[in-house]
């Protein structure tokens, strides 16, 4: 799950929430986030609030990791990142993608305070260092 | 000449006369000769004086100054010829025979005064072109020696002038020299390092732009599979680092 992800979620539960409370009662659900659908599913009005609140207080326990990439990847690899995240870690991970064109290739990563460079533009710069040193 | 009066003179009184006027000519003459003498001397010091720089005036002047003074004797010649003359012809007791031959002894003697001053003025003439020649010579001479000594002089200085510039010619060229050997060097140092700079910045930036079209062709060039793929090997190796913590 990524950081607009997590963001769409917030913002379906507020919405869910208060189309519980509304007068005219239904609200469309077809539209909200597949994690907000299953919760209103779960019942009478209280147990669904309470649900998306759980899962609201859920959300805050994901950390971040960050991951800049030269150009915009494609939503299919931005869900194999996060299935391998989910899979491999075991832990409750939101991808934050950002872009930075000047790394040329490959990515740098940055998770609670540490940080991997494996780009493009590092990988030239440790070449030509190299080569200056011969 | 004296013994040589005729024996006829009968007066006393017209020998004594006569023997007046031969005194008073011969005193002429000697007298005469004297002033030849100064007139000479005269000349050889106006000679001396004027040198070869003036020779030939000189020389005119001397011999005009000869011929005036040849003159000169023969006017008082004959002035006293004729005094002689009117000496004998105021002794009115003397026989006519006796003053014939006085009057022929006079002339003789007169005619050996002028022979005498002609003589002694060609050769005072002759002496002194003589000694002018001479002088001119010596003085020719003498300018020879003194060109040859100034020019032994001249040089003399100038070869020590020309020691002397040769030496400072050298000084000056060893002290320019060498300082222009410093200046040179420290002019080659300061283009060395100039050069070495240059080198250096425009070796830098050939890497600078090596480096970016490198890692331009490498971005373009890069296909998205292989992106993709530094990705995932990007989180491998987050994971083999602990960048995730601790399993």
């Amino acid at each position: 799950m990524t950081t607009e992800d997590i963001a769409r979620v917030r913002f379906d539960i507020q919405t869910a929430t208060e189309a519980l409370y509304r007068k005219d009662g239904g609200a469309d659900v077809s539209v909200l986030h597949p994690l907000v659908q299953g919760k209103l599913t779960a019942g009478n009005k209280e147990t669904v609030v309470d649900s998306l609140k759980r899962l609201e207080q859920d959300l805050d326990t994901y950390s971040v990791l960050n991951i800049s990439v030269p150009s915009v990847p494609q939503r299919e690899f931005v869900r194999k990142i996060c299935v391998w995240l989910m899979r491999t870690l075991g832990k409750k991970i939101v991808l934050s993608l950002t872009f930075d064109s000047t790394l040329l290739g490959g990515c740098t990563l940055s998770y609670e305070g540490k940080y991997l460079d494996h780009s493009l533009k590092k990988m030239a710069d440790e070449y030509f260092e190299k080569k200056e040193d011969v | 000449m004296f013994y040589n009066l005729p024996a006829s003179v009968s007066s006393v009184s017209n020998l004594v006369y006569a023997i007046a006027a031969i005194i008073f000519l011969s005193l002429l003459f000697f007298f005469l000769f004297l002033l030849n003498i100064y007139v000479l001397e005269r000349v050889s010091s106006l000679i001396y004086k004027k040198r070869i720089e003036s020779h030939g005036e000189t020389q005119e002047q001397a011999v005009a100054l000869l011929e005036d003074a040849r003159r000169q004797a023969f006017e008082i010649i004959s002035e006293a010829n004729m005094k002689a003359q009117d000496i004998l012809n105021k002794t009115g007791s003397v026989s006519s025979e006796s003053s014939a031959v006085l009057k022929r002894e006079v002339e003789v003697l007169h005619n050996k005064h002028v022979d005498f001053l002609e003589g002694l003025s060609k050769d005072t003439i002759s002496a002194y072109q003589k000694v002018t020649e001479e002088e001119k010579n010596k003085g020719i001479e003498a300018i020879g020696e003194t060109v040859s000594s100034v020019e032994d002089v001249a040089s003399e200085a100038i070869t020590a002038l020309k020691t002397e510039i040769d030496t400072q010619r050298k000084s000056y060229e060893e002290f320019f020299g060498e300082n222009m050997r410093k200046e040179i060097d420290s002019v080659r140092k300061e283009l060395d390092a100039y050069r070495d700079k240059k080198f250096m910045e425009i070796n830098e930036q050939a890497k600078s732009v090596l480096k970016d079209i490198s890692k331009e062709v490498l971005g373009r060039a890069l296909p998205v599979e292989d992106q993709e793929k530094l990705v995932m090997e990007a989180l491998d190796k987050a994971k083999a680092m602990g960048v995730f913590g601790d399993e």
